[in-house]
């Protein structure tokens, strides 16, 4: 198959195992090495373009390499033009990579999303009580929102933060009272953290929590803030 | 010092098999069309989306979807979207509203 361009699934150390499973469009994956480090890749004539079906066909192939080995996953969607192109992506990021690598060593990610009930606000249903005030009823929302916030950290995010290695607030979280973040977890307390989570849901009335994964670590493949 | 070599072997090595059962239970129900341990399918979508298109290793300069050009995907994305966005409005979280979610992940 002579494709034009490499489209990248993993960065792994020393990967040993085998590539037995096909990459998007069934085509066959292949390893490149350079050092330490190898990429796992496989070749398109076109950029694969993503749909709901191929984001789970990247997403097979990365938790199968998660598998066997240590690995760090690419956004969907990388590609690079040439083998030489590849392994120079290796050299020059080899520190990275294998700081990367090592933080996320023995590691899944897995995320949680929970909506915490939101209190009726009985200033809402009385408007006219602050309509002469409006720096207070901001301040008033203002307080709300936060108080809010601190609630979701206190009840949600201490207890499965305390299960795991590191954990990234995720943005993007829609109406007051959403919670959304990732953790880095030991392979070892996955279950654990399950449970929690359980817990959680079986002692916050009115609030959902729930939980995917284990996912390879998409949010913890590097240190700095992008 | 060599009790502490071994004792962390034997330690490591039940992990890693106790890892690989759950792996394996996993894989099964996966083979049985049922979503993973602790997945559920919608918000496994969401989860899905929300980390291929946001987070992972970017190649910079060589990447297709560069970050800036997310909310694009998720123009070509409209299909998926509208299976979800259900879920999102129940669970409260914005995922196809402005793209702010889909800016990169904090870390």
């Amino acid at each position: 198959m002579s494709g034009s361009v490499l489209y990248v699934y993993a960065v792994s150390g020393s990967f040993s195992g085998s590539l037995a499973a096909a990459g998007l469009h069934g085509a066959p994956l292949r390893a490149i090495a350079d050092g330490p480090l190898e990429a796992i890749y496989s070749e398109h004539a076109v950029a694969p373009e993503p749909d709901e079906k191929l984001l789970w066909a990247h997403e097979q192939v990365v938790e199968d390499l998660m598998e066997s080995t240590n690995i760090l996953p690419m956004r969907f969607g990388s590609t690079v033009e040439s083998r030489e192109a590849l392994v120079g992506l290796l050299k020059e990021r080899r520190e990275e990579f294998m700081a990367s690598l090592e933080r996320v060593r023995g590691a899944v990610e897995l995320s949680v999303r929970a909506q915490l009930p939101v209190a009726a606000d009985p200033d809402k249903r009385a408007p006219s009580a602050w309509q002469s005030q409006p720096g207070t009823a901001y301040l008033l929302e203002r307080a709300r929102r936060q108080h809010r916030s601190e609630d979701a950290a206190e009840l949600i995010h201490r207890p499965l933060a305390a299960l795991a290695r590191t954990s990234a607030p995720k943005p993007g979280v829609g109406g007051p009272g959403a919670f959304k973040a990732a953790y880095l977890v030991d392979e070892e307390s996955v279950e654990a953290f399950g449970e929690r989570v359980g817990e959680l849901n079986s002692t916050l009335a009115d609030t959902k929590v729930s939980c995917t994964g284990p996912w390879p670590p998409y949010s913890f493949v590097s240190e700095a803030p992008r | 010092m060599s009790v502490d070599r071994a004792q962390a072997e034997r330690r490591r090595k039940g992990e890693r098999e106790a890892w690989q059962a759950r792996r394996e239970a996993s894989r099964e129900r996966q083979q049985q069309g049922v979503s993973r341990a602790l997945r559920d399918r919608d918000v496994s979508l969401l989860d899905l989306v929300d980390r291929l298109l946001a987070g992972g290793v970017v190649i910079h300069g060589d990447i297709t979807l560069a970050v800036a050009d997310v909310d694009l995907v998720y123009v070509g994305l409209r299909a998926l979207i509208a299976s979800v966005e259900t879920i999102e409005r129940d669970m409260g979280v914005s995922l196809t509203a402005t793209g702010p979610s889909l800016k990169g992940s904090p870390l």
